[in-house]
């Protein structure tokens, strides 16, 4: 896999990593403005993500610009947002037909331009965005920041991340809090936007099937236009901090089933052994925790971890009877204590390295994977390849794994009881 | 009665994508796209039975089975005497999982090397099931706990309830897995049965792709695969009225904003004309509701619509439906809109330069629909179970369609008589989140 192209300055705090793979079918452009999550700004880029896209001076409406898209051969241009601890990486896309199945038609030369007219120029109306345009985006935000705990599994996670990152931003709720939302105003948005695009650190990562220069060319012009300083340099890696206790909390919903959070701390230094714990718990097919949580005391459909490199903490989350909850708990436990006492099989940790070099591989094979590999490689300062990250896990023994898992130290757990579900009417 | 082997080779001429199909001698069809450039391969082993496939008739006796046997079939056909099927693939890296359909059930692997060996994992596991009464006792409650999760998930409930409304009595209108009540009844002789009966190579199919060869899974197929008997067992879905079975149905969970979904009803269709008419009703949805539609617009600018309604269209051989999901706090508002949008379009014709701008769009769809590997095998399977032997087939469908094609589809398919609507409110005195 050729993923080891260098990224290079193109302004100031912003880098751009070009890649050439003959065999995708479309071109993707990835702008990724990185900034640290607070409530002040976490409901207004959420609304960027909304107001930038939609409309542009050129495409004054939700519909004229849809429908430029969809004419160009449906390229895709939206934004959204990654958290990655307490930053948050507000990140443009725009995805567009190669040229040679476009009958000659440019599709990534014109979808450029619609990205360039967004990002320098967007619809305003004295200053600001215009305001029904924005009050919609608004009353948007609003209604999603009330539909948060329809996710069960979500919210229960973002209630033991809240315990776990007090006093930190990651413990701010991903879209921020409803009063911050509702006080926002248009010309906040606006400013919030101009000082991404003059003050945040930025990367620019463009995957396309064939030599083009004219992705570089576009961003690089767009910079130009804007008058950057030299952000500081910064990382995403910001551990919790310890407690002297864990921290416990549950709620009750009505719902048929109880989700289960646990959040462990990892005071190691190892995070290679760390990830490939993570695969070897739960987050592979044939988990410790799929094989005999699930499949051996029949306690629950779902049972996976999850490591945040970012926070060094792994996850646990599972769904279960609120009656047999107690059981679940003592299982899951039962499997890390299983791992603390070095009790590895070396069947079971081989097929943990060759689960993770699948998900190594397999990131080749589309553009979104490529562009995610070559983004995150830059943001945790990784400059390892896929075939030499692949080469060090085999070098993880048990006795790392061991030591991992003897790291792990219970940091917060959040239960949402289920106390039955509502009646048709 | 098994014939000789045949092997038919199509390129698609607008990405150069050539798809192996082989007729095996042991019944099964087998489709292989070989994507060199790749670096994973795929492969799903579908087999045409279901939710809905409840009742049958094998050498002319009818059976009846619990709802939610297919699902359970599918748990237990990962169960072996040793470690499990997931530790065999897992300990050659390969990942595997399954899921169950109103129509299908499919298992399937992705890897990145020992494909051969996958692939026989595959191969003997769907065909040997060792399932035993323990470890169906076993099952009961860990599918007790998925269909349960599914109870909690409004989107989940608002499907089913939409598919309640449109039907009588077509087994659509339950939940995959069955019910806790249903799934009680379920045994080991009855799946095993179920087994014997479905899971017959003539009505299976075998999709790969990927950095894989037809010749490399030939090689494993004619080792592993065993001939199979004709297929002659008969699906007995009940009758199903024209009619729906009720025009509204309401409940109330704890969810932060109304959720609705707006069914349309109407005559089933197979083979070439359902994959024809359903890329029609795909188009006209978006004609009618998309983000480029005037009623889209319209609904935003009045705050009736926070995003564009998604809209599915739902067929099987005895079911067609088109539904439309959304968000509002005003559904029966929304839904009188679109019906007034479809009666308009009826009498004054579609845009007809949206939709050539919507088929440029759909266009894209088709090139990339097989870009992945894991996407081009479940295309491979769609594709076998839309009974149309071209892969390719919806690239020169989409070329052909017209407006008028688009009119007469809307006034059969998105009949307002035929329609229902299902709506999830939000009960704020349910939702306790009461902290201890």
């Amino acid at each position: 896999m050729p993923l080891s192209v260098p990224a290079h300055r193109i302004a100031a705090g912003v880098t751009y990593t070009g890649l050439t793979v003959p065999h995708l079918r479309t071109g993707l452009l990835r702008l990724h403005f990185y900034c640290p999550h607070s409530d002040r700004t976490a409901g207004l880029h959420e609304l960027l993500t909304e107001l930038i896209p939609q409309t542009s001076a050129a495409y004054p409406t939700v519909r004229d610009m849809t429908r430029r898209l969809t004419s160009l051969y449906d390229t895709a241009f939206y934004a959204d947002i990654e958290h990655f601890g307490d930053w948050d990486d507000l990140c443009f896309t725009l995805s567009w037909l190669d040229d040679r199945f476009t009958g000659g038609e440019s599709a990534a030369a014109q979808a450029l331009d619609i990205l360039r007219g967004c990002i320098l120029h967007p619809l305003l109306e004295n200053g600001a965005f215009p305001s029904d345009l924005f009050e919609i985006a608004r009353e948007n935000l609003l209604g999603d920041i009330d539909c948060e705990a329809d996710d069960r599994r979500g919210y229960a996670r973002t209630q033991a991340d809240a315990m776990s990152y007090a006093g930190q931003p990651a413990a701010i709720p991903p879209l921020g809090t409803r009063d911050a939302a509702a006080q926002a105003d248009s010309a906040a948005a606006y400013a919030a936007w101009q000082n991404l695009l003059q003050n945040a650190p930025a990367a620019v990562i463009c995957v396309q099937p064939a030599e083009n220069p004219l992705p570089e060319e576009t961003v690089t012009a767009v910079f130009a236009e804007i008058a950057r300083t030299e952000p500081a340099a910064f990382t995403v890696i910001s551990p919790a901090d310890p407690k002297q206790h864990p921290c416990m909390a549950e709620e009750n919903v009505c719902a048929a089933q109880t989700r289960l959070v646990m959040n462990l701390r990892d005071t190691g230094s190892d995070s290679d052994a760390a990830m490939l714990l993570n695969e070897l718990l739960g987050a592979m097919p044939d988990s410790l925790l799929l094989r005999n949580v699930r499949e051996r005391y029949g306690q629950c459909y779902y049972c996976e971890t999850g490591y945040s490199r970012c926070k060094q903490m792994l996850t646990i989350e599972t769904a279960t009877a609120d009656a047999q909850l107690a059981q679940t708990r003592a299982a899951i436990l039962h499997e890390l204590d299983v791992l603390r006492s070095g009790d590895v099989s070396q069947r079971a940790l081989q097929a943990a390295k060759l689960h993770f070099a699948f998900e190594a591989a397999q990131c080749a094979d589309s553009p979104e994977g490529l562009a995610e590999w070559l983004s995150d490689r830059a943001l945790f300062h990784d400059e390892r390849t896929p075939q030499q990250l692949c080469a060090d896990m085999e070098q993880v023994t048990a006795e790392r794994i061991a030591q991992s898992a003897r790291a792990l130290v219970f940091d917060a757990q959040f239960t949402l009881h289920g106390i039955g579900e509502e009646a048709e009417t | 009665m098994n014939t000789e082997r045949q092997i038919f080779r199509e390129t698609d001429p607008l990405t150069g994508d050539t798809c192996v199909r082989i007729l095996h001698e042991s019944g099964l069809e087998i489709r292989v796209l070989e994507q060199p450039a790749m670096h994973t391969a795929a492969a799903e082993f579908a087999v045409r039975y279901g939710s809905v496939h409840t009742a049958f008739i094998q050498e002319g006796k009818r059976i009846q089975t619990p709802a939610g046997v297919a699902h359970y079939l599918e748990h237990k056909l990962f169960e072996n005497e040793d470690n499990g099927v997931s530790a065999r693939f897992a300990a050659i890296g390969a990942s595997d999982n399954a899921y169950t359909g109103f129509d299908r059930t499919v298992c399937h692997f992705r890897t990145h090397r020992a494909f051969p060996e996958a692939l026989a994992v595959l191969l003997e596991f769907v065909q040997h099931p060792q399932i035993t009464q323990g470890g169906v006792e076993h099952e009961r409650g860990i599918i007790t706990q998925e269909i349960v999760e599914y109870y909690d998930d409004a989107d989940d409930r608002m499907f089913f309830q939409v598919l309640e409304a449109l039907y009588h009595a077509c087994p659509i209108r339950t939940d995959v897995a069955g019910t806790p009540e249903s799934i009680a009844q379920i045994t080991a002789e009855m799946l095993l049965q179920c087994h014997s009966a479905f899971y017959n190579l003539h009505n299976m199919v075998l999709s790969c792709a990927g950095n894989v060869t037809a010749a490399e899974v030939l090689e494993t197929a004619d080792r592993l695969l065993i001939p199979a008997p004709p297929f002659t067992v008969q699906p007995a879905l009940p009758p199903e009225p024209e009619t729906v079975f009720a025009p509204y149905r309401e409940r109330t969970m704890a969810v932060g904003r109304t959720q609705f979904s707006l069914g349309f009803k109407s005559a089933p269709a197979s083979g070439m004309t359902q994959m024809r008419e359903k890329l029609i009703c795909e188009l006209a949805a978006d004609l009618l509701t998309g983000a480029c539609s005037p009623f889209y617009e319209q609904m935003r600018q009045s705050g009736l619509l926070p995003h564009p309604l998604s809209a599915e269209v739902l067929c099987g051989s005895e079911w067609f439906a088109v539904i439309f999901d959304g968000e509002s706090d005003e559904p029966q508002t929304v839904a009188d809109a679109l019906c007034k949008e479809c009666a308009s379009a009826l009498q004054n014709g579609i845009d007809p330069a949206l939709l050539q701008d919507l088929k440029r769009a759909y266009y894209r769809d088709e090139i990339t629909a097989m870009q992945s590997p894991e996407d081009a095998a479940a295309a491979l399977t769609e594709n076998w179970l839309a009974g149309c032997t071209s892969p390719f087939a919806r690239t020169a469908l989409l070329a052909q369609i017209t407006p008028e094609e688009i009119c007469d589809v809307l006034a059969r398919r998105f009949r307002q008589d035929r329609a229902a609507l299902s709506v999830i409110l939000p009960d704020d005195d349910t939702d306790t989140n009461d902290e201890k």
